[in-house]
């Protein structure tokens, strides 16, 4: 039969050869196949699964914030959103102009939103919040048209009240980057979640987050759900009952507002210029037990600009120095205390047997007591004469001071640095531990800090008398927060008592169990006598009276309401005078500390004092 | 030893003892209904039923089986050579459908390869690449099979260069290339010098480099071609189908995750999952042993080409055998390839199995002419 054959002996070798080729293509698919379904078939097993599977996570709605009567401080409003999923829509040009003309929304900006969201292709992006019903209603009609065009419910945060408590209550936002690649974070997390950001909503985030639940589905391609395989539910964050009282919190501000505008036409004596008066800080403690009333800082921000993600204009405007950083709580920021720091200087001297309670210094405006060519003077250039313990705070004596400071000096060869000792048993130094983010702990400096902080200067890393009386009178490189002074007062108040400031009253479940109450933190610094503490409130009760606050509080029942309180006049390099207060009342028994800073507003017997005597006022419902 | 053309079939009087050869009838009846049930697989079953009727596909392409079976056994008694005398107007009419079907055509996917009108359409292509077997096959039968001297190659490229101009305008790359592959194939069984293949294949790699430098070729072919060299440049784009065929196939693992199981291709994740990417659901659902048989059975036809091939006492029948080895390794090496990120995307059928009449029918009446030699020239050669 070979004879027969056509093919010659050439291609006959030819065909042989082809054949073996044939087998050679079918082989290589074969080890393809090897390699695809043997070698790596489990890994492609595990794709395909999750190809298929999809866990879709359920936001937990997060818990609200209430104030110490049950009223409504943070919500959640729920708001229809139209997400999209770039992947479908991208490819659709036709059907993203539709969504442009239904949503109102530019060609482009649709498009990039998308774009950006093509790291999760099946994941759904926001296009637009808060759509109306008949806007809802149009995009069901063309739901053909609009093929991964979803409408939701979505929940947004909600403030009844605006803008107010906004430094306390802080704002929300979507999680960063750098708090996602953060370990402790990225298991719980994922990215769009919305997290605290800051004040109360950042401090008791891990409380008010609740727990997301998820759905499990099997999807198709396009990203739709074909079928739901498990859900989990969510459970919503945990309520927090703050010690706040929101119509106090309102007046508050409101006052510390009024005060801080109303100063900034005026003409400041010692500059010639108007006061800038560029922002403020109140707080009002209980000081039975450090319960945080109110608390003011000026200026504020609306927090509601964050709810729906901040645009870059607001952001912008929000960090403009122009605006003075409304988002700065300045109630925990540092600053000079001045003259409120003078009890501190005082109890010391005190303490350590510098002065007792009958001597007495002669003040003539001007003091020398570190040497010619360095005098220093009071600010009352006229002299208060003979000044004993209780007139120094009555009077706010510099001299006084100035005398204690460097005596304190001189014995910190037998007794080391004795007055930061003492500032730092009352709570300069550290932070008081509110419960709220970005807490400054202040300055309290010594020859150590000095040492460090002038590394590369030799001649200023040496501690000089100089120091000891600056820090006397509460300049220097002293720095300390409206609420750090608050603390201290507080401890006058309670004659050594020392409570922990906070908000936090107790945190409930989404159902109204109690997870948690506060736990008081109480101590007192053991090496205190109580009376020195009582001598001091008689100096401090006589300043509303007869001394530096006496003109604010011209009018008010002192006899009813006995107000203890010390002004200071801070004085910052190249800015006009820091007004403050520190204050508490009743004189005995104390009920509230309420203390009041104005950056360049003035002295400290204007207007802060006259904003912590509106605010008593309000207390104690006198001509309201 | 040389056996010329002018002995014919006919020449040598024919014994009574019938002759068919019934690995090739058995195995392409094999290959169809093995087509038809993992057709039903990928159109039956998924969540998003491609037609309203779960059984459309699978009846549709029963009833192309049917039809293409009937071609085969008619093909098989009649006697191939006497379609040798017609090759010139074959080719020509060839020619002329390829050109009706450029300006008359209907496009899908954005390809213009199909004619007709209503419910009965064809794809000129896939019939054309059976004339194209027998129209070279009797070009070689009338240079004694082979292809000794330039002047002959060159006419070679040209019998081939026009049908494959006209496939490439419409633009149908994967088509082309089966085209180049039978054409490859056929020369080389006829001694085609290794010089003129090299001459050729560097010309032909000039002409696309200038067709794609300026423009002359679609860009979802080349982005397609990009994706084959770098899948990851695009997962969501051109290089979504080979990815998710992959995962499709790899996820198959040795046998299978069960016929009608398949998630991959149920859910709709591999686009033409019925047609083009019909092997992924093989892969998928009946894994590394349903894809062997599947292999196994074209090699059994590849086989039985070459053994007829060899057997066959006339060049014409010779050459239609070796063609026709050529179509069916080169067309199922391209689409099993390109589900497997082997070769680069095209649209062109699994022999046998995708869907489809016209494939279907041309690869039938393709085995048909085969059996047809092996008819011719069995009938008088005892065993």
């Amino acid at each position: 039969m070979k004879e027969l054959a056509a093919l010659e002996e050439k291609s006959e070798v030819r065909l042989r050869l082809f054949s073996y080729f044939g087998i050679a293509l079918f082989l290589v698919v074969f080890l393809r196949l090897w390699y695809l379904q043997v070698m790596m078939g489990d890994d492609f097993a595990g794709i395909s699964e999750q190809n298929r599977i999809k866990t879709v996570s359920i936001r937990a709605m997060r818990g609200n914030i209430y104030d110490r009567y049950g009223n409504t401080l943070v919500a959640n409003r729920p708001s229809i959103a139209v997400t999209a999923v770039p992947a479908i829509v991208l490819k659709n040009e036709n059907e993203m102009i539709i969504l442009s003309d239904l949503l109102d929304i530019p060609f482009d900006e649709i498009k990039g939103k998308l774009e950006k969201g093509l790291v999760h292709p099946l994941d759904g992006i926001i296009l637009k919040n808060s759509i109306d019903d008949e806007t809802a209603a149009k995009i069901a009609d063309r739901k053909v048209n609009l093929p991964g065009v979803i409408i939701e419910p979505e929940i947004f945060r909600f403030y009844p009240n605006g803008s107010l408590a906004a430094h306390i209550l802080g704002y929300i936002g979507p999680i960063s980057d750098e708090q996602l690649a953060d370990p402790k974070m990225s298991g719980k997390y994922v990215s769009g979640d919305v997290i605290g950001k800051s004040g109360l909503e950042m401090y008791y985030e891990s409380y008010l987050r609740g727990q997301p639940g998820y759905y499990t589905i099997e999807v198709n391609p396009a990203g739709y759900p074909i079928r739901n395989i498990d859900k989990v539910d969510s459970i919503p964050g945990n309520n927090i009952h703050t010690t706040l009282d929101l119509d106090m919190q309102r007046y508050v501000e409101e006052r510390l507002a009024i005060g801080i505008e109303d100063i900034r036409g005026k003409i400041d004596e010692k500059t010639k210029e108007p006061f800038k008066a560029t922002g403020g800080a109140a707080v009002v403690l209980d000081a039975t037990n450090g319960e945080i009333l109110a608390m003011a800082s000026y200026p504020s921000y609306d927090p509601s600009l964050f709810v729906e993600g901040i645009s870059q204009k607001n952001w912008d405007m929000l960090n403009d120095p122009e605006n003075n950083y409304p988002l700065n709580n300045r109630v925990i920021m540092p600053y000079a205390p001045a003259s409120t720091f003078k009890v501190v200087t005082l109890l010391t001297s005190l303490m350590y047997g510098i002065i007792d309670e009958t001597g007495v210094v002669i003040c003539r405006g001007v003091w020398d007591g570190l040497g010619k060519g360095y005098e220093k003077y009071c600010w009352n250039r006229v002299g208060h004469g003979a000044v004993d313990v209780l007139r120094s705070l009555e009077q706010s004596c510099d001299i006084f001071y100035y005398t204690m400071g460097l005596e304190i000096y001189r014995k910190r060869g037998e007794e080391g640095e004795i007055l930061q000792k003492v500032a730092r048993m009352l709570g300069f130094g550290t932070p008081t531990g509110v419960d709220l983010p970005f807490e400054s702990s202040g300055r309290v400096p010594d020859l150590k800090w000095k040492k460090k902080f002038n590394k590369q200067n030799s001649q200023n890393a040496l501690w000089y008398a100089g120091d000891t009386v600056n820090i006397a009178i509460g300049q220097g490189d002293l720095l300390a927060t409206p609420l750090q002074v608050a603390e201290l007062y507080l401890q006058i108040a309670n004659r050594g008592e020392k409570f922990q400031p906070h908000f936090l009253s107790w945190i409930e479940s989404y159902d109204g169990k109690v997870v948690k109450y506060y736990e008081p933190v109480m101590n007192r610094p053991v090496d205190i006598d109580v009376n020195l503490f009582e001598t001091e409130v008689k100096g401090l009760a006589r300043v509303t009276v007869n001394g530096t606050a006496m003109e604010a509080f011209a009018g008010f029942p002192l006899d009813q309401h006995p107000v203890a309180a010390k002004t200071g006049t801070s004085e910052v390099l190249g800015k006009q005078n820091f007004s403050w207060i520190a204050s508490f009342s009743p004189v005995q028994e104390p009920k509230y500390v309420v203390v009041v800073m104005v950056e360049e507003g003035g002295s400290g017997g204007g207007v802060a004092a006259k904003i912590a005597r509106q605010i008593y006022d309000y207390l104690y419902k006198i001509n309201l | 030893m040389i056996m010329t053309e002018e002995i014919s079939a006919q020449a040598i009087p024919a014994k009574r003892r019938f002759a068919y050869d019934f690995y090739t009838l058995v195995t392409v009846i094999l290959l169809s209904l093995y087509g038809c049930l993992i057709i039903y697989s990928a159109t039956g079953f998924g969540n998003i039923a491609l037609a309203v009727d779960p059984s459309y596909f699978l009846r549709r392409q029963l009833i192309f089986f049917l039809t293409g079976m009937i071609i085969f056994v008619i093909l098989s008694f009649f006697d191939y050579s006497k379609i040798k005398r017609y090759w010139i107007p074959l080719y020509l009419f060839n020619i002329v459908i390829l050109i009706f079907v450029l300006f008359l055509g209907q496009s899908i996917r954005s390809s213009t390869s199909w004619l007709g009108w209503g419910i009965f359409k064809l794809q000129p292509s896939e019939f054309a690449k059976i004339w194209i077997i027998l129209s070279y096959a009797a070009f070689l039968s009338e240079r004694k099979g082979q292809i000794s001297t330039f002047k002959d190659f060159l006419y070679s490229i040209l019998h081939f260069g026009v049908p494959i101009f006209l496939i490439i305008l419409q633009p149908d790359l994967g088509t082309a290339s089966v085209y180049i592959g039978i054409l490859l194939g056929m020369m080389f069984v006829a001694g085609v010098r290794f010089l003129f293949i090299g001459l050729a294949a560097l010309l032909g790699g000039l002409s696309i480099f200038i067709v794609v430098r300026f423009g002359f070729i679609k860009d979802y072919i080349v982005k397609r071609f990009m994706v084959f060299l770098n899948p990851n440049i695009d997962p969501f784009g051109a290089g979504y189908n080979l990815a998710q065929s992959k995962i499709a196939i790899g996820s198959g693992q040795i046998y299978g995750k069960g016929l009608f199981l398949g998630t991959q291709t149920n859910l709709n994740y591999i686009p033409e999952h019925h047609t083009d990417f019909v092997f992924s659901v093989i892969g998928e659902e009946l894994g590394l042993v349903g894809a062997m048989i599947l292999i196994a059975l074209y090699v059994v036809l590849v086989w039985r080409c070459f053994f007829v091939a060899r057997r066959s006492r006339d060049l014409f029948g010779a050459y239609i055998c070796v063609g026709v080895a050529s179509l069916l390794i080169c067309q199922s090496f391209v689409n099993i390839g390109m589900t497997i990120g082997l070769m680069p995307i095209t649209g062109i059928p699994l022999p046998f199995i995708s869907a489809g009449g016209s494939s279907l029918i041309s690869f039938l009446i393709a085995f048909g002419l085969v059996e047809s030699v092996y008819v011719r020239n069995r009938r008088n050669i005892p065993y």
